[in-house]
């Protein structure tokens, strides 16, 4: 109840992450090449997986940290 | 704009700044390193080629050698230029010549190994490495766009990815600050919100928010067709409680008893303090019983003391109850009545009243019996009675009481009881005594001239007595009507005299050191403390005529009569015995030793115009006439 009471990531929101998500990492890891230097694709890749942990936990510190919730509002209204 | 927009769009804006600061800086400096770079790295391929070219038996310039040069080098956009024995500067594997100005240029700087050359618009590094045994040289040529090129593509995706990570952290910066900042101005603002719409002391509503909710109970019960009670109250004697254990102590009472309140009432019901003493209910969808009911829960838990300090104290309130839509249906309209209502409670001391619309006319028929009064009082509407008092001993008249009267155009005969109260309150009180003490001392003068030697009481507000300019205004008129000031007794009601006995006390000394005596009036009804009534220069007590009246029916009374005279005998005093109505009750006070009887068995009170005739006419007055007097 706990875990779910601490969710702040909204179905939309979790699959717009799931998708660019995806999209970082093939960046990152698969295709290095698109970006054509190292070292901005593997940040790129590393954002995308912390992205992507957000978006299946549905968890974002940051989302509590200011206050911002897309998973509750819409049951509030 | 919202102030979480203003930060973002600050942080943002400075991000942004920074990054293209940042990334220009960056680009300048790796420029110029990749140059120097570049012009190291062409000397160091040049040496590694002529040494290759020297260790080759094939012709330096075969298209092929050149080829996998370039290749092994990366030197596919690069200019090899070679100078031979004779000196002369050529171009390998390069189709065509280079214009002679840029060969005449390297030349030129024989005693540098690199640098950079412009010729015809765009700039070259070059770097030089030469063989000297056999005067070989080997020139190597590059467009700087070429190192350009390469730092714009790897040095751009970077700074991108730098600047998409920076400005992402930066945005959640400013939301994090944002979202802390209108916290704390909402809290701030929720904080002067609630300082702006409650009371200080008991947190409750203040009169601003309860007009609100009054507002938003009144408009939900007329939309559901509803009805529901406004209450005004105040705590009776609050201001003694202030008074005598200080504002402290009346304090915390009012945050006891805001919450007994709270304690007597509804979830939904609204509770608020309008100031001092005075509290608000409002209870919505409620009918009269039920606000009765509430009304009588609120005394009762009033009613148990209250412990505070260790001191134990009971508060009454007087609650004034107005239905919606009975008693009114705009807000400022019940406020009132409810308002009205409270006095009315108070009044009674019933401890709660419901608005009576009978009532609250007369209220309003008050306000403009004050516009009245005030009109009577200047254009001398008003006219004096006077009833004698006689002197039990001699059967003669030894004074007149004089007695304002108001006969109202329209209302006809209004009371003392009724307009002098309200004199009192619209301030008038001091021109009406004066000109009551003016009235009576003329008509003093004009007995004493139809030789009848009277004194003449007259009654006195106690705000006269609080009025330090008094006894020089009397002072005055006794002097212009030629009257004697022993002449004069004043009568006071013994309550009014109790109730600010101290400041009362300079004016009593200055009237009595002018000659002038002071009677108690309707002494018995009140509450005289005998220790201050010693000290005081009292001359006379006049018994209430209720007492007297009633003496026949009441052994009680008789008692008291009695007693009451015994006590002013005792303490000096002469007694008046008020309300005598025959012949009976004047044995009765005059076997009790009284010393003077007023009543309607002498006379009602007189009109002015009616008093010569009656002195003409009377027995009473046909005794008192003072003939050498008369005669003279």
């Amino acid at each position: 109840m706990n875990v779910l009471k601490a969710r702040n990531v909204g179905r939309l929101d979790q699959i717009l992450r799931i998708g660019i998500s995806i999209g970082l990492i093939y960046i990152g890891f698969i295709d290095r090449n698109l970006v054509g230097d190292s070292f901005s694709a593997t940040v790129l890749g590393v954002v995308g997986v912390m992205n992507l942990m957000v978006a299946l936990l549905r968890i974002c510190p940051l989302y509590s940290m200011v206050g911002i919730d897309t998973c509750h509002t819409s049951h509030r209204e | 704009m919202r102030t979480s927009t203003q930060v973002l769009a600050a942080i943002l804006g400075i991000t942004i700044l920074a990054q293209v600061v940042f990334g220009a800086v960056a680009y300048w400096i790796t420029l110029d390193s990749s140059r120097d770079r570049r012009i190291e790295m062409l000397a160091h391929y040049a040496s590694e080629i002529l040494f290759e070219w020297s260790d080759s038996s094939t012709a330096a310039d075969s298209p092929d050698i050149l080829d996998e040069l370039q290749k092994k080098y990366h030197l596919n956009k690069s200019i090899i230029l070679l100078r031979d024995m004779k000196g002369q500067l050529h171009t390998v594997g390069i189709e065509g010549e280079l214009a002679p100005g840029l060969l005449s240029e390297i030349n030129d700087q024989a005693d540098k190994a690199g640098g950079i050359v412009e010729f015809d618009g765009e700039d070259y590094l070059w770097s030089r490495v030469e063989n000297g045994q056999d005067s070989l040289a080997l020139v190597l040529l590059e467009p700087v766009s070429l190192v350009e090129q390469a730092i714009v593509s790897k040095l751009g995706i970077r700074l991108l990815v730098t600047a998409g990570v920076v400005i992402w952290m930066a945005v959640w910066v400013a939301l994090l600050l944002s979202s802390i900042i209108s916290k704390r101005l909402n809290d701030k603002n929720l904080a002067l919100r609630h300082q702006a719409l409650h009371d200080n002391l008991t947190g409750l509503p203040n009169r601003n928010l309860l007009y609100d909710r009054l507002n938003q109970v009144r408009l939900t019960a007329h939309r559901k067709g509803q009805c529901f009670a406004l209450f005004i109250m105040d705590l009776d004697r609050f201001k003694e409680v202030n008074d005598t254990l200080g504002h402290q102590f009346g304090d915390q009472l009012l945050q006891e008893v805001s919450h007994r309140i709270q304690e007597s009432i509804r979830e939904n019901d609204s509770v608020a303090r309008l100031g001092g003493d005075e509290f608000a209910v409002v209870l919505p969808d409620t009918d009269q019983d039920g606000a009765i009911q509430c009304a009588k829960r609120i005394t009762r838990n009033l009613e148990s003391k209250f412990n505070i300090n260790d001191v134990r104290i009971e508060a009454k309130a007087s609650i004034g109850i107005a239905m919606y839509p009975d008693h009114g249906t705009e807000t400022e309209e019940l406020l009132q009545h409810a308002d009205v209502a409270m006095y009315q409670a108070k009044q009674s001391g019933s401890g709660y009243a419901v608005y009576n619309q009978a009532l609250d006319s007369h209220s309003v028929q008050r306000l403009r019996l004050m516009g009245d009064l005030r009109e009577a009082i200047e254009n001398d509407q008003l006219s004096l009675h006077f009833q004698p008092i006689i002197d039990l001993d001699s059967n003669k008249i030894f004074k007149f009481e004089a007695l304002a009267r108001w006969q109202h155009p329209e209302q006809g005969y209004i009371l003392p009881d009724v307009f002098i109260p309200m004199a009192e309150q619209m301030g008038l009180i001091r021109i009406l005594t004066l000109w009551v003490v003016d009235r009576a001392l003329n008509v003093c003068r004009q007995c004493s001239v139809a030789g009848y030697e009277l004194n003449m009481s007259i009654n006195l507000s106690t705000y006269c007595l609080q009025d330090t300019s008094f006894p020089g205004e009397l002072r005055t008129i006794l002097d212009e009507n030629d009257v004697s000031a022993e002449c004069v007794v004043l009568e006071i009601t013994e309550s009014a005299l109790m109730n600010d006995i101290k400041r009362a006390r300079e004016v009593l000394d200055r009237l009595h050191n002018m000659g002038l005596k002071l009677a108690i009036d309707d002494f018995g009804t009140g509450f005289s403390s005998l220790a201050y009534l010693k000290q005081l220069p009292v001359h006379e007590l006049k018994i209430d005529k209720s007492f007297i009246i009633d003496m026949d029916k009441d052994e009680s009374n008789t008692t008291i009569v009695h007693t009451v005279i015994d006590l002013g005998h005792n303490l000096g005093y002469r007694v008046v015995a008020e309300g005598v109505e025959n012949e009976h009750a004047l044995e009765h006070v005059r076997g009790m030793g009284c010393d003077y009887a007023q009543g309607y068995y002498f006379s009602r009170p007189l009109p002015e115009e009616e008093l010569d005739l009656w002195l003409q006419e009377s027995a009473w007055a046909a005794l008192t006439k003072n003939k050498s007097r008369s005669a003279s």
